[in-house]
């Protein structure tokens, strides 16, 4: 505490912070950016959305739990199967467990908000949109029957030719940019504004967890998302990515969804996991052993779960020596896992045990994921998965997986919190019985269906014939279903209930150890009076006085008079602190883009593309203004309390979560591109009956020299931002209109070029993914083009300049990315294929 | 940007260095495979001792050498760290074990090639 400004936080002082992050009132709460709004709201959607998908289950197990019933028909139940997968993976696993992060990284990390505040919100809203979207088919009757991996061609056109489909790639796409939007948001808070002292060594490791896991997000989704666009762009425009005839190929979905899905699993698991780690060093009374090695799981668990995507597609016909590969790499991914199994276990069998409520989850989980860990290595084994491909063993194995591995640990993490949000205490005695019924339930249900499976029962089939040896089996698992609904229902009352009878908690009611428990319980908007300084990897531990000592203003960031909304952002490694950060506060720009973004959803579903295209430009517009309105402010109010440790404000440095921020983003842009490349590569090799002109479809020497124009455009720029960081902004204005001309040069070329090419996009698979790539590059091109002129405008109006050479710094990425790929593009979709020769 | 910061031992992108060359392997090996099997396949009565798994077994080598060599680095590298609770120390043996599962995942991933034939 050295250098850390001491002082007293005034009643005054609270009352500042507290009107500076405060909601506004009424309707105006839906303007709310603050993160622990938007991470509740996370979570009780995510919990409405549960409540959706677990009366689908019971659906389903009703009309299985006696043979040749027809209560439900085989149409209505593909609806359910498929709604179920969906809404419990897309719609509540993730994006509750998003919220979880949303609502502790910044508290565990000592800070007073998200770095991007405004992303959370718009994060939020396309998750509640795009929900709504989805469930709105299965209120219509029209929802997607084709399973929640949608697999064509059963999901295409041909075979589903109603809306279903759409309303799944749609409002799912609509989805993921929450998911996106999380994943990038996470990554750079953890990464730029942790509290001073907290070294990466000293990180809590549930940070580490949701580092990993949002770091997973940005690469693993755009895979699903680009699948997304192409099954939508099939469907609606006839573009045969997936049709063989064309030459497409089925098998392209597979591998791009399954890309996205198999890391998903880990997506969803991380996060639990995360939960473990935390909970059980905090009733084992002692520090998690093995706190290295754990991390060393995390990321290896992270990268090896990206390798296993093929061992869903083991009986699709792949050579042997691929699927040994794929085999031994999914056998692989249980030793990361087993790590931390081991850490857990060492820090339980080291520590005194106090069994509260947290912890039975936390030993419910133990049991069921270890289960299904290991009926995950038997279903790596290739001849084993060719004998229970597609059968109940394993639906059976997947929800040990994920049932076990997410939900259990959540609801250890809800109770564990609870006191946290509430301020009070949940009920032990409706919670041990909940934990017990739904336990018990679970059990019943899905270890008898892993028999079910053996005994060679399909999955995805509405009834069955009585005297197959099914019978008795899932009757039982159906009232074991019942049974853990029972269960669940008894928690969400226990804990809804609490709201109003649970008994009050008392300061740290678990001795823990980490950074959130130092605050008020419900915590206030502003998380901390005074920004703490931390000295151990257990903060509460070392230091029991840190919470009264934050409260009277020992910490950082005392002084209010800026009237903004300020944090310390730290360095990466170090976390030394380096800036001053004004995040932006309370907003309507997100919800009003949302809302743009959900008319060009609805416009598209209802095949009202003018109107879509109305609305894309409308988002777009909107979006762009946000940027206008988010950028730096002319004049930044002194921050007195800091002057002391001289720190620049973001807009005065040239490097910044802002700047992170767009690198990561242009890594998720990065992973889509890559995906499409694989398409590429996989529809050439793969496909059919691929084929391919004998000539390119455009012009090689025009394309170059529209590259040559790209790379004086990205010169100009990169020239005028290293001038602007070395404090010359002489001829700044101009340059930047300069780089503005050369870009629209390059971007009139390609669309002349796009224009002129004579692609048959319906009938060929080749000529509909370079339609895609030139549609990919003119996006970005156009993209481009606009920043910088928005850059030169801010540069006239004074918001750009060498006292403020941010922004520049920020868009150059995008500039260096463009180019990047453009010249990617043309060696690998228009001159590489000139060597092949025509393919026919 | 100075990239020969990030070669540093301590460097935080040491973390995701090993596992990352890890995957450019993994991709090299499948994509590769995928590829000589469509248009240059070894003939399949020649099993598993074939050009192409010689091939892939031989990138294997080149790889686990790569990983083993930044591995001995980054010990030597956190043997030189005096204080023991630095990050950068910290850094430095996580990534050091990265390495070595790293050379240990690509070991184990290419195993099947020493006996399975590739294309059938």
């Amino acid at each position: 505490m050295t250098d850390m400004k001491k002082a007293t936080a005034s009643a005054a002082d609270i009352n500042k912070l507290a009107q500076i992050w405060a909601n506004l009132p009424g309707w105006g709460s839906l303007a709310a950016v603050n993160h622990s709004t938007i991470g509740l709201r996370f979570m009780v959607t995510g919990m409405v959305f549960f409540l959706i998908g677990g009366v689908l289950a019971m659906l389903i197990r009703t009309q299985l739990a006696l043979p040749e019933q027809s209560i439900i028909s085989a149409d209505v139940y593909g609806q359910l199967f498929s709604m179920h997968g969906s809404v419990m993976m897309f719609l509540f696993a993730i994006p509750v467990l998003e919220g979880l992060a949303i609502y502790l990284i910044p508290k565990m990390t000592g800070s007073r908000d998200l770095l991007f505040p405004r992303i959370s919100a718009l994060g939020y809203y396309c998750y509640l949109f795009g929900g709504i979207i989805i469930m709105f088919s299965l209120v219509l009757g029209i929802a997607p029957a084709s399973g929640w991996f949608m697999y064509t061609p059963l999901s295409s056109s041909e075979f589903s030719p109603g809306p279903g489909s759409d309303f799944w790639l749609l409002g799912i796409t609509f989805v993921e940019i929450s998911a996106m939007a999380a994943g990038i948001e996470l990554t750079v808070s953890i990464l730029c504004s942790r509290a001073k002292g907290m070294t990466l060594n000293r990180m809590p490791l549930f940070c580490w967890y949701i580092l990993v896991m949002a770091l997973m997000i940005v690469f693993g989704f755009p895979p699903l998302i680009l699948a997304s666009i192409l099954l939508e762009l099939e469907r609606a425009a006839g573009m045969p990515f997936f049709t063989v005839a064309a030459g497409g190929d089925p098998l392209l979905w597979q591998h791009l969804f399954w890309l996205f899905g198999h890391p998903e699993v880990y997506i969803i698991f991380l996060p639990a996991a995360g939960i473990v780690s935390t909970l059980i060093p905090v009733f084992s009374g002692r520090p998690i052993v093995g706190y290295r090695w754990v991390v060393i799981g995390i990321i290896l668990t992270g990268f090896i779960s990206f390798g296993l995507w093929v061992h869903h597609m083991f009986t699709v016909g792949i050579p042997q020596l691929a699927q040994a590969f794929f085999s031994v790499a999914s056998m692989l991914v249980a030793v990361p896992t087993a790590i931390q199994v081991f850490a857990w276990l060492a820090t339980l069998w080291y520590g005194k045990v106090v069994f509260r409520l947290p912890m039975l989850w936390i030993c419910g989980f133990l049991l069921i994921f270890v289960c299904g860990g290991l009926t995950g290595v038997m279903l790596a084994l290739v001849p084993f998965n060719w004998q229970v491909h597609d059968t109940h063993f394993v639906v059976a194995h997947m929800h040990y997986v994920l049932v076990g591995g997410m939900f259990f640990p959540l609801i250890a993490g809800l109770y564990y919190w609870l006191p946290l949000v509430s301020g009070r205490m949940p009920s032990e005695k409706i919670g041990r019985c909940g934990f017990w019924l739904t336990f018990t339930g679970f059990n019943l249900t899905f270890l008898l269906m892993h028999l079910t499976g053996l005994l060679g029962m399909p999955r995805r089939v509405y009834t069955y014939e009585a005297g197959l040896g099914w019978d008795w089996l899932n009757l039982l698992s159906s009232v074991g279903s019942f049974i853990m609904a029972i269960g669940v229902a008894m928690v969400l009352l226990d804990l809804l209930l609490h709201f109003w009878f649970g008994k009050r908690a008392s300061a740290n009611p678990w001795h823990a150890d980490t950074l959130e428990w130092a605050l008020d319980m419900p915590p206030a908007q502003y998380n901390f009076a005074s920004l703490p300084v931390v000295t151990s990897r257990q903060p509460l531990w070392h230091d029991p006085t840190l919470p009264q000592r934050i409260a009277a203003g020992e910490g950082g960031m005392t002084n209010t008079t800026s009237g903004r909304r300020e944090n310390w952002g730290t360095s990466a490694v170090s976390a030394r602190v380096q800036q001053n950060l004004h995040l932006p506060g309370n907003s309507w720009w997100p919800l009003c883009s949302a809302l743009a973004l959900a008319a060009v959803c609805i416009s598209l579903l209802c095949r009202w593309y003018p109107l879509a295209l109305l609305a894309a430009a409308g988002a777009l517009v909107l979006l762009l203004c946000w940027s206008w309105h988010n950028g730096a402010n002319l004049q930044p109010a002194a921050s007195p309390a800091d002057a002391k440790l001289a720190l620049p404000l973001e807009s005065q440095s040239t490097d910044g979560p802002g700047r992170w921020g767009m690198v990561v983003t242009l890594l998720a842009n990065g992973a889509l591109f890559m995906a499409l490349l694989f398409g590429w590569f996989y529809l050439w090799t793969a496909a059919p009956q691929w084929s391919a002109p004998a000539d390119g479809p455009l012009p090689v020497t025009l394309l170059l020299l529209c590259g040559a124009l790209a790379s004086v455009a990205v010169w100009q720029f990169n020239r005028l931002s290293v001038q602007l960081a070395d404090g010359q902004d002489s001829h700044l204005h101009r340059q930047l209109w300069l780089c503005v001309l050369t870009g629209s040069a390059h971007f009139i070329l390609l669309l002349s070029l796009f224009m002129m090419a004579p692609l048959a996009y319906t009938s060929s698979a080749h000529d509909a993914v370079i339609m895609v790539i030139l549609l990919y590059l003119l996006g970005h091109a156009g993209l481009a083009v606009i920043l910088t002129m928005l850059q030169a405008l801010r540069v006239a109006r004074g918001y750009v300049s060498k006292q403020r050479p941010y922004e520049p710094q920020v868009v150059k990425p995008f500039w260096f990315y463009y180019l990047a790929v453009y010249w990617l593009s043309i060696a690998l979709f228009f001159i590489l294929p000139l060597g092949w020769g025509p393919v026919l | 940007m100075s990239w020969r910061r990030w070669c540093k031992p301590g460097h935080p992108a040491q973390l995701v260095l090993g596992l990352s060359i890890w995957g450019i392997w993994f991709i090299a090996m499948y994509a590769g495979l995928s590829v000589v099997c469509q248009f240059v396949a070894p003939a399949p009565q020649d099993g598993a001792a074939n050009w192409l798994n010689y091939a892939l077994f031989g990138l294997t080598l080149i790889v686990i050498t790569l990983l083993l060599l930044l591995a001995w680095r980054g010990w030597r590298y956190c043997q030189s760290v005096q204080h023991d609770n630095r990050p950068q120390r910290f850094v430095g043996y996580v990534s050091t074990v990265l390495y070595l599962m790293a050379a240990l995942a690509t070991l184990a991933g290419a195993l099947p090639v020493l006996v399975l034939p590739p294309c059938i």
